[in-house]
């Protein structure tokens, strides 16, 4: 081990040629990798995937939405296109998409150190995330599901059989994301770097390790609900079935003790990515480090108190539905906290608005309309008008895409140059947030009003009052998706003939610009040693702060 | 009755009834509540981005430690929720217990039709449910099959019905809803939607809508709008009923006569056996056939009336009116041999109704 | 990997010494077993739940399983998560080189951890083995779950009740209404529906327990243990501990109503 250097500065004198990308070659070098970072790839590109997948079912469900009556389909096949639409965003792609995707990349990069705790069980989780992907396609493929993203009963357990392969497959995806929390738990606890202690540890990786702690402490539930399901089709336990004796509604209990953390599963990795990006392009530590960090772990503990909210409506005892309204509003505490301190980061900062900062603050504005209209969710009178409206499908929205997938582009965005080694577009890139942004707000803040007026989800056909809402939903989704496409070309363009990356392009003291671009196969040429913290702005050296290549900092220095 | 309606507002529907108030405080409450947090944030925002945006040679303040702020702004809200919570659940509660003297309805789900039934086991037309005005009416609600969710945007009530158990919810109209024929959407009043036409009549209504929010699936090869096959709905987004307030007056009668006959049926030969076919086809078609040939899984119709029945008990009897009325209404009191494993369930028709039902009976002998 | 070694062969790359990569391991393996709990936490808050709603049906069920072979079960298992806990300490022992015969600690070593993993796994097998007999006797008289129950052998064609009457009487359960006909209640399927559940993912738990005490077994063949580096063999027995506890639960709350 090295002793005594001070975080270890892009050495010039290595290899450029030595990244992790070009070290080794051939497929197999890619299949078999234990390499955290080569993994976190192949997690990106399977979740993309994923992605374009939910968008365009979410382009058909809103096209056929574009007039009532049929437009494209008919009433069974929207109904599995939304199921799909649904299950997919959340169990392929948005679970996995900060944590399994960037964090496997940068958590161990940022700790300083070589690779996750256990390498071999980090692509034994990706593999199993495969199978249950494919389970999850063999159940599109072969079958026929439609019961919503949320499989409540006793609809499923009639529906047809092929909604075991879904249940399967996510019961499977669910043994994908226990164990990728139980490494990166393990990672930061043993494997901090000399000098990172706690009080020093990146806001990301407080952020990840809250999501963590929720992944394997939550999704075991989702797992044994699902296997009960799947039991249900096959053997009839009659535990959730009427009429074998059992109770729908305790199926309900268990889903969403699962899936409301399953919520913070969600959000805290985007929050824990907008950190870093406002910390960087603010230049500024985040206000209230300490707050922050509290604040989420905070939430991944409330977030297992509140489930019943999803259940005003479902018949529950009076006594039961005052106590989780009366939890659900402290969740926004430690929301709020946040927040403000993002907020209050910008105050005398140096603010650049570049692409990555401005779907930053995209999500901070988005998050916050998201977050305070579940406050409307979660007044017990309020929520007996908005439930299971359009109302709630706008919430969800604003905080899964306005926040999750915001923060997970902005971090996409921001870690781009490190992860391949190529600037992109700018320009392009800014169009793409302003179509993004735009049609995104269109999409999704008429569905608050028409939700309001009580228009119901999971519709097929619609009342002729909803149409001009509707219509206009479906045209920011058009937006929404010629601005994704946009940001493709940039990104593959950027790929083939992008400009070449410095170090430390945005010129930002978190400790995984410090080292070499693209990454060294062990993340660092030298075990680096922490000597302040990831955003001691006023602690950097100019040297540490230059964003351009070592070379050129060295001629200016000499002309100096 | 020319009262004027209620309006809504961008936001909400119309408030027709004694909660709506209530519950429409509550939510512009919090909506105010969050355009002022949205304001207050955003307007920062905005403001910081412009007043700090990067310029040359300006360089980054490092922050302190602002503990009293931070502390602030954590229980500052508290308050603020603390009200919020207490004044929803208040809401909450009322709108959860029914008034003593509340009228009662039974209403009954099933995929993808609601079925009334009101005091004296007077069934109305399928998805059509009528209430007085200004009378608490309590919904005991249950499922024969999957979960559905009772839904009315203007009385600002929603409760899911679970097959396995009763769950109830009440309401007070406050307005009568007006009489207006229709032929779409747009020619009804806000919020109301062009229903189908209300039992006994010949032409469309306006009505209000009521909704099925707990989602309850489609068969395949459905795309038509809600009650396309002869007044039944075929999947959930049209698994859709009318709400009709009228008089305490109109009610009354429509208890004491039972829904009127189809209105077809006035100029048919023979109106009551027209009436009688018309339910037969939309109750008892599951089970009995009237062609003379299929008896499972319950009797044949043609040639049972007059007929002499053997039942389960040994017993025997001659299918008269009064037999077959007491089969209508009490199915279990006397099985008919070789049909002791399916239950027929009861149902509680007007005289009139069954009267009709007897006169279509009679007509199958002919 | 191209870069230099920089410890013994058992300590991977990504580590820095012995000790990180040994706490790391079992820090994992409890984060796991946390999740385990959770696992099942769901069966048993469903078991509470319906236990409560009916507790004649589970009384009746109770009684419809054979305690005897439950508690046989019960003592192999424990008996096993001993044998698991030795194989521990014999790995921890291990060779004593150089150590006096006199000073050498008893039942330590390769060949020690070796006995004894071979000893659980030939528990597990028994428990097995005990297993499929009280499964098969219920499949042949019927208490099935759900839709199933009375018709033996899954099948729904086959006559219902039969065995299964006889069943309930050997075990004295069999009360007559007044009109002589025998009541059954009707939640017992519930609880063989909540009984196979239970016991058949435990069932898989020990299945997968006997796959790794084989692995560990070839890999003490092999001598890869050490007494510096037997993690393997210690969170093969935090497993297999857990295993057993599941069980300790699972027993009286199953066979020993009332
Ligand atoms: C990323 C995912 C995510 C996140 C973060 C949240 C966050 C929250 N959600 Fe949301 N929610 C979903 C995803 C999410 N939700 C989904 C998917 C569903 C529907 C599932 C389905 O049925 O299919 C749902 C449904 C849902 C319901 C059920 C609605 C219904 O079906 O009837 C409720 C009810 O209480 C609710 C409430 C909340 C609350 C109170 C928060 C809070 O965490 C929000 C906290 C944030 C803020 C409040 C904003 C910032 C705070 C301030 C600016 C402080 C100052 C403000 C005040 C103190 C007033 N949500
Ligand atoms: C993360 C979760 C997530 C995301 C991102 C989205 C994204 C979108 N969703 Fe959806 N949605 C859900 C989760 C999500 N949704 C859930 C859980 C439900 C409930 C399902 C249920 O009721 O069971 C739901 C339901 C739902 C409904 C309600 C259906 C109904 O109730 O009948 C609607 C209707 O408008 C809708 C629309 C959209 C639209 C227009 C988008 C758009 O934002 C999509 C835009 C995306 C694209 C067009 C893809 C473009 C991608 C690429 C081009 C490739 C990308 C590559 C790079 C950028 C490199 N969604
Ligand atoms: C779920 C199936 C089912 C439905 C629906 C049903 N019935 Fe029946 N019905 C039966 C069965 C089974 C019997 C024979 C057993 C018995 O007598 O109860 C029967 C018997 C009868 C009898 C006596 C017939 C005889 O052979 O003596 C009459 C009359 C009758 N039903 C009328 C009706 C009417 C009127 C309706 C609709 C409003 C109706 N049923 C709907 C199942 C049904
Ligand atoms: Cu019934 Cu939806
Ligand atoms: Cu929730």
């Amino acid at each position: 081990m090295t002793a005594e250097v001070a975080p270890q500065p892009h050495s010039s004198a290595h290899d450029e040629s030595e990244g992790y990308l070009t070290h080794e070659r051939g497929l197999k070098s890619w299949l078999f990798t234990l390499d955290h970072k080569r993994i976190g790839l192949m997690y990106l590109g399977s979740v993309l995937a994923a992605f374009l997948l939910g968008g365009i079912m979410a382009l058909l469900v809103r096209t056929e939405l574009l007039f009532p009556g049929e437009t494209l389909m008919e009433a069974d096949t929207y109904n599995q296109v939304f199921t799909l639409h649904g299950a997919i965003m959340v169990f392929l792609f948005i679970i996995p998409s900060v944590p399994a995707a960037l964090g496997n990349f940068f958590l161990p990069i940022m700790l300083g150190t070589k690779d996750v705790a256990f390498p071999k069980l980090n692509l034994g989780s990706f593999y199993i995330y495969v199978l249950g992907t494919i389970f999850t396609l063999i159940a599109i493929i072969v079958g026929h599901v439609d019961t919503g993203w949320t499989f409540y009963t006793p609809y499923s357990a009639r529906a047809d059989s092929s909604v075991i392969w879904m249940t399967m497959g996510v019961f499977i995806l669910g043994f994908s994301s226990i164990l990728t929390g139980v490494n990166f738990i393990a990672t930061v606890h043993k494997m901090r770097a000399p000098g990172l202690h706690w009080k020093r540890l990146p806001l990301f990786i407080w952020g990840i390790y809250a999501t963590s702690i929720i992944q394997v402490l939550a999704t075991p539930v989702l797992a044994i609900t699902l296997f009960l399901l799947t039991m249900e089709k096959t053997l009839t336990v009659g535990i959730f079935d009427p009429a074998l004796g059992g109770d729908p509604v305790l199926f309900q209990h268990f889903f969403w003790f699962y899936s409301h953390p399953a919520v913070y599963i969600m959000i805290l990795p985007g929050m824990a990515v907008v950190n870093e990006v406002i910390a960087t392009f603010s230049q500024r530590k985040i206000f209230g480090y300490m707050f922050v960090a509290m604040s989420s772990i905070s939430l991944a503990l409330l977030g297992f108190l509140v489930w019943g909210h999803h259940m005003f409506t479902a018949g529950m005892s009076e006594y039961a539905t005052m106590v989780f309204s009366a939890l659900t509003f402290l969740v926004a505490i430690p929301s709020g906290v946040k927040v403000f301190n993002w907020v209050a980061t910008l105050y005398q900062g140096s603010i650049s608005f570049a692409s990555p900062m401005l779907y930053s603050l995209g999500f901070l504005a988005l998050f916050t309309i998201g977050g305070l209209t579940g406050l409307f969710l979660g007044i017990l009178s309020v929520d007996i008008h908005l439930h299971d409206t359009y109302f709630v499908v706008a919430h969800f929205h604003y905080v899964m895409v306005g926040g999750t997938v915001f923060g997970f582009i902005s971090g996409l965005h921001y870690w781009w140059p490190k992860m391949t080694g190529k600037m992109y577009n700018e320009t392009l890139a800014k169009i793409a947030f302003w179509f993004v942004f735009i049609g995104f707000n269109v999409t999704f803040f008429s569905q608050f009003i028409m939700g309001s007026q009580g228009m119901p989800r999971r519709y097929y056909d619609y009342l002729d009052q909803f149409q001009p809402l509707h219509m206009a939903s479906s045209g920011g989704a058009y937006i929404l998706g010629v601005g994704f496409l946009i940001m493709l070309f940039m990104f593959i363009k950027s790929l083939m003939s992008g400009e070449k990356a410095p170090p430390n392009p945005w010129a930002s003291a978190g400790y995984e610009w410090l080292t070499t671009t693209p990454v060294h196969p062990h993340n660092f040429a030298e075990p680096p040693v922490m000597t302040r913290g990831p955003y001691d702005y006023h602690l950097c050296t100019e040297e540490e702060l230059w964003d351009g290549f070592p070379e050129d900092f060295e001629k200016q220095a000499e002309k100096a | 009755m020319n009262e004027t309606l209620p309006e809504g507002t961008l936001q909400l529907p119309p408030q027709w009834s004694t909660i709506a108030p209530e519950v429409d405080a509550m939510y512009y409450f919090i909506y105010w509540v969050s355009v002022v947090f949205t304001i207050a944030i955003f307007g920062a925002m905005v403001w910081f981005m412009w007043k700090y945006r990067r310029r040359p040679g300006v360089k980054s303040k490092q922050p302190g430690h602002a503990t009293a702020l931070e502390i602030t702004w954590t229980f500052a809200p508290l308050i603020l929720l603390v009200i919020l919570f207490h004044e929803g659940f208040t809401g909450y509660v009322k709108g959860a217990v029914a008034p003593e003297d509340s009228l009662e309805v039974r209403v009954r789900g099933m995929q993808w039709n609601w079925e009334f039934e009101h005091r004296g086991g007077v069934i109305d037309d399928l998805n059509y449910l009528r209430v007085p005005v200004n009378t608490p009416v309590r919904l005991v609600m249950s499922s024969s099959d999957v979960l559905h969710s009772f839904f009315i945007p203007t009385m600002r009530v929603k409760r899911d019905v679970v097959p396995g158990m009763y769950s109830t919810l009440w309401f007070e109209a406050t307005h009568r809803t007006p009489d207006i024929t229709c032929e779409s959407d747009e020619q009804c009043p806000e919020a109301m939607w062009c229903g189908k036409v209300p039992p006994g009549g010949t032409e469309r209504k306006c009505s209000l809508p009521i909704f099925c929010t707990e989602y309850c699936g489609a068969p395949t090869g459905i795309t038509a709008s809600a009650f396309s096959e002869g007044g039944r709905n075929t999947n959930h987004s049209t698994m859709m009923g009318d709400l009709a307030v009228v008089t305490m007056e109109e009610y009354d009668a429509f208890i004491e006569e039972g829904p009127p006959p189809p209105p077809e049926c006035e100029s048919a030969d023979d109106p009551a056996a027209c009436w009688g076919e018309n339910l037969h086809s939309n109750y008892c078609v599951a089970c009995h056939s009237v062609d003379g040939v299929a008896q499972a899984p319950a009797p044949n119709w043609k040639g049972l009336y007059g007929n002499q029945r053997q039942f389960a008990d040994g017993s025997s009897a001659t299918a008269d009116e009064n037999y077959i009325r007491q089969s209508i209404l009490q199915p279990q009191s006397q099985i008919v041999q070789g049909y002791s494993n399916v239950n027929m369930p009861p149902f509680r028709f007007s005289d009139r109704q069954l009267d009709a039902i007897i006169a279509y009976m009679r007509s199958l002998n002919e | 990997m191209a870069h230099e070694h920089h410890g013994p062969a058992y300590l991977a790359h990504h580590f820095d010494t012995p000790k990180q990569q040994f706490e790391s391991a079992k820090l994992g393996m409890w984060l796991f077993l946390a999740q385990e709990i959770l696992f099942f936490s769901g069966l048993f808050v469903a078991y509470g739940i319906f236990r409560s709603w009916y507790p004649e049906s589970f009384s009746v069920g109770s009684h419809l399983l054979d305690w005897k072979m439950g508690a046989v079960n019960t003592v192999v298992l424990l008996f096993s998560s001993f044998t698991a806990a030795m194989a521990v300490r014999a790995a921890q022992i291990g060779e004593q080189k150089g150590v006096p015969e006199k000073d050498k600690l008893q039942l330590g070593g390769k060949v020690w951890t070796s006995r004894f993993l071979w000893i659980t796994l030939i528990c597990a097998g028994a428990f097995m083995v005990v297993k499929y007999f009280e499964y098969s006797h219920k499949i042949h008289v019927g208490t099935l779950p759900g839709q199933f129950f009375g018709h033996p052998g899954f099948d729904m064609s086959a006559p219902a009740g039969h065995h299964f009457y006889e069943e309930m009487a050997t075990a004295g359960q069999l009360a007559y209404e007044s009109g002589g006909e025998a009541v059954v209640p009707f939640h017992l399927r519930t609880f063989f529906g909540i009984y196979f559940v239970m016991t058949g993912l435990h069932g898989i738990h020990v299945l997968i327990g006997m796959g790794l005490c084989l692995w560990i077994i070839r890999k003490n063949a092999r001598g890869d243990f050490s007494a510096d580096y037997n993690t393997p063999v210690d969170i093969f027995a935090l497993y297999w501990h857990l295993v057993d506890l599941v069980w300790i639960f699972l027993f009286p709350l199953l066979y020993l109503i009332d």
